[in-house]
């Protein structure tokens, strides 16, 4: 079997090479057959990997020890589920997703994007096939998936416990989703480039699927913090990890396009940037599967120290330099088609904000690779720190929360101070309300306060909007309230999607400032029937038990909850030791909207005492269901608007009656 | 066995591979002035639309917004007329003539 997936693998190489050749030989021939042969060998590619791919899943899923990776991924103590997505577990499997999934992005996008401009297949053809060639080249000589040992162990030694966890299963894939699904915008951008003027650069026919990258990093980055919460114990979900960063940047780089984009639509300006921005966030996904990867930084997900880094950095410069130069020669035929026409408007707005998120992303970056610069420059690895993240995100965050507020205020084109002042007027006096409603209620931390003044001046704005909007819809057509909401975000999706997605994030931004700005916690030791106290609430801690579990021995600490002289109920805290010396942490975790209540089970005594780590954050809800109102909003606004007007229909018969 | 089925494997990812090569055909026809007039003409709509929509909600000044919708409705009507002057070629062009891509 194993030769089955050396062979698909090798067969995919091949195959992927030459589409590379024969699309770039059909377009310079001008023979459509040869790139439609080079079309369908990415189809032959897919199905490969496909093959391989199953292999590899056979093998896993029926615990096949002559292969090393199951070997490393794979015990008999180890629940299916967890066999079958060790698939991602490793570096050899994750790399096969990427290749995989690169397939599945690639046929989709010369089904859609090949029909609707056919002068782009060859370019696209290329660029997805170059990128499959790497990957391939890597799993089949590099970081082989399936070597096999001649001596097959009884028994394999499992994924690492931190990884046994729903919120890891799926958090690599919809990660990967988003990194790979990167790799389309950029390759219709080179395309565009390679093919010739197209006057948008492909730039708006990548806009979709840099949304649903742009969607699928936010829900990756969100699980990613979820598991990190529930697993590992120390009470955050964030730490300016490396490899967290790692997929940071390019959701950084994406939100900007998204927003900028937007203006090279309406104005056909900002192409030369869209380009810019495109490539990078293509860029930072690959810089970004190399930190995970790699192994160069210390992080908690670098299960692996590995020869990658020479190979992914070596291909990320011929791809820069490959595209960039294509940047530059198209330069001039990339100029904006039209200028500002007021400094105050919606365009400026966006130029800020793009600005403002390129500042996080290139912040980000540099504390990224600092230890990496440093042990150059010095020899010795120089972490900066959380710190040094939140003294610079955090006030550019504010800057970008005032433009979510201030945006959607501004009309595109034009606008006057006078009317800005008005718009303002209402929205502000919402965020100041609540900053002394606030206060009032005894809240001091002047960051929190402003956070919260801020958050609540946006959530304004899109109030403000959603009833002007339906009040003019309902005066033109005298519609019910609900029924004008509901078609006034029906029938401008992206618009009101978007305002949707800012409800999410503003969700996001309370819970990340009321669990970072007042979560309280104190450590202690307790005997049985003894009872701390934390925030509002009391822990009584009933006793010590301990059984097997998964071939792991679990002490559980068995606890009381109390609210007052409310009783909440029983839950436990556990801690579980496994053979290979790794412990994991089962968190006692109760959660509200108001805080959560997180329990940790830090050590035990003989005579059965525990000492127990208490913690309350407060509003970590909000960031879950922030995740919830994101999706929604993103799904609005992924959904195609009908055009604006069809063939032959009247050029123009008011706002409310095109796009319908 | 499973020589025999990595053989015939790799024959029929050739065949289905190499099978184009046999078949040469013209490319497919697309217009690329058509697209970026489409596209101005929907921009120009939808600027049409949001000067309208901001104008209703209080965003957008009076005046500016006559100055905007003149300019708009301008380009509107710019590429409306090079679209029908494009669909008036296509007709008078002959039969099996191939079209500007």
């Amino acid at each position: 079997m194993a030769d089955l997936g050396r062979f698909s693998l090798f067969g995919a190489l091949v195959l992927a090479l030459y589409a590379l050749a024969a699309a770039a030989l059909g377009a310079r021939a001008r023979r459509p057959e040869v790139v439609r042969s080079a079309s369908r060998a990415l189809v032959a590619v897919a199905v490969l990997e496909g093959v391989a791919a199953a292999v590899l899943w056979t093998a896993l899923g029926t615990r096949d020890y002559s292969f090393q990776y199951v070997v490393s991924h794979v015990s008999d103590a180890q629940p299916l589920l967890y066999d079958l997505t060790s698939f991602w577990g490793g570096m050899e499997g994750s790399l096969l997703l990427w290749a995989l999934l690169l397939s599945g992005y690639t046929l989709l996008a010369l089904r859609s994007v090949g029909r609707q401009r056919p002068p782009l297949r060859p370019g696209l053809v290329a660029v997805c096939a170059g990128v499959s060639a790497f990957f391939l080249f890597m799993l089949a000589f590099v970081t082989p998936p399936f070597a096999t040992s001649s001596f097959p162990p009884a028994d394999g030694r499992g994924m690492n416990p931190l990884l046994l966890n729903p919120w890891m299963a799926i958090h690599p894939p919809t990660l990967y989703l988003g990194f790979v699904g990167l790799t389309v915008p950029f390759a219709i951008v080179v395309a565009t480039l390679i093919s010739g003027p197209s006057g948008d650069a492909g730039v708006l026919l990548a806009r979709r699927w840099m949304l649903w990258a742009w969607y699928c990093l936010t829900m990756g980055l969100m699980f990613g913090a979820k598991w990190s919460y529930v697993v590992l114990g120390w009470g955050g979900y964030w730490a300016w990890d490396p490899v967290e960063n790692a997929a940071l940047m390019p959701w950084l780089v994406a939100t900007a396009f998204l927003h900028s984009v937007m203006i090279q639509e309406r104005r056909e300006m900002l192409t030369r940037w869209n380009v810019v921005l495109v490539i990078l966030a293509f860029g930072l996904s690959i810089f970004g599967t190399f930190l995970t990867r790699s192994g160069v930084l210390s992080s908690i997900h670098s299960f692996t120290q590995s020869p990658l880094g020479a190979f992914f950095l070596g291909f990320l410069a011929l791809a820069l330099l490959v595209a960039f130069g294509l940047v530059a020669w198209r330069w001039d035929e990339l100029r904006s088609r039209n200028e500002l026409d007021a400094t105050l408007s919606r365009e400026s707005a966006f130029l800020l904000n793009n600005v403002l998120f390129l500042a996080v992303a290139f912040s980000v970056f540099l504390g990224t690779v600092f230890p990496i610069v440093s042990a150059v420059l010095t020899g010795r690895a120089i972490n900066v720190g959380p710190p040094f993240f939140d003294h610079i995100v955090v006030p550019i965050a504010f800057g970008i929360l005032v433009l979510m507020g201030i945006g959607p205020l501004i009309a595109w084109r034009r606008a006057s101070a006078e009317s800005l002042r008005r718009n303002v007027q209402l929205p502000a006096a919402a965020g100041i309300v609540l900053g002394v409603a606030l206060l009032a209620a005894g809240v001091r931390a002047p960051g929190a306060v402003l956070a919260f003044v801020l958050c609540g001046f946006v959530a304004a704005t899109v109030a403000v909007e959603g009833v002007r909007g339906v009040r003019v819809r309902r005066a033109h057509r005298g519609e019910g309230p609900v029924r004008a909401l509901v078609a006034l975000v029906a029938h401008n999706r992206r618009r009101y999607g978007g305002y949707i997605v800012h409800l999410g994030i503003l969700l996001l931004f309370c819970g990340v400032t009321g669990s970072s700005v007042f979560s309280t916690q104190r450590v202690v030791t307790l005997g049985p029937g003894e009872t701390a106290a934390v925030g509002e609430y009391r822990v009584r801690f009933d006793g010590l038990s301990q059984s097997t579990r998964g071939g792991a021995l679990v002490i559980a600490a068995s606890l009381r909850v109390f609210e007052g002289t409310r009783d909440l109920g029983p839950f436990a805290a556990r801690r579980s030791l496994y053979l290979a010396g790794d412990s994991t942490t089962d968190v006692a975790l109760r959660s509200t909207p108001r805080d959560d209540l997180y329990v940790i089970l830090a050590g035990w005594t003989q005579d059965g005492r525990a000492t127990l780590r208490l913690l309350v954050n407060p509003l970590v809800a909000w960031m879950w269901a922030g995740g919830l109102v994101v999706t929604l909003g993103a799904v609005i606004a992924m959904i195609p608007e009908r055009r604006a007007v069809q063939e032959g229909a009247p050029a123009f018969r008011g706002a409310w009656s095109a796009g319908e | 066995m499973l020589g025999a089925a990595l053989v015939v494997l790799a024959c029929a990812a050739a065949a289905f591979v190499l099978a184009p090569l046999w078949r040469p055909g013209a490319a497919p026809a697309w217009e690329a002035e058509r697209e970026r007039l489409v596209h101005a003409r929907e921009a120009a709509y939808r600027a049409l639309r949001e000067i309208e929509l901001d104008r209703d909600t209080g965003k957008l000044d009076d005046d500016d917004y006559a100055t905007l919708r003149a300019r708009y409705q301008a380009e509107a009507v710019a590429v409306l007329r090079r679209l029908d002057a494009l669909a008036t070629t296509d007709r008078a062009a002959p039969a099996g003539a191939e079209r500007p891509t």
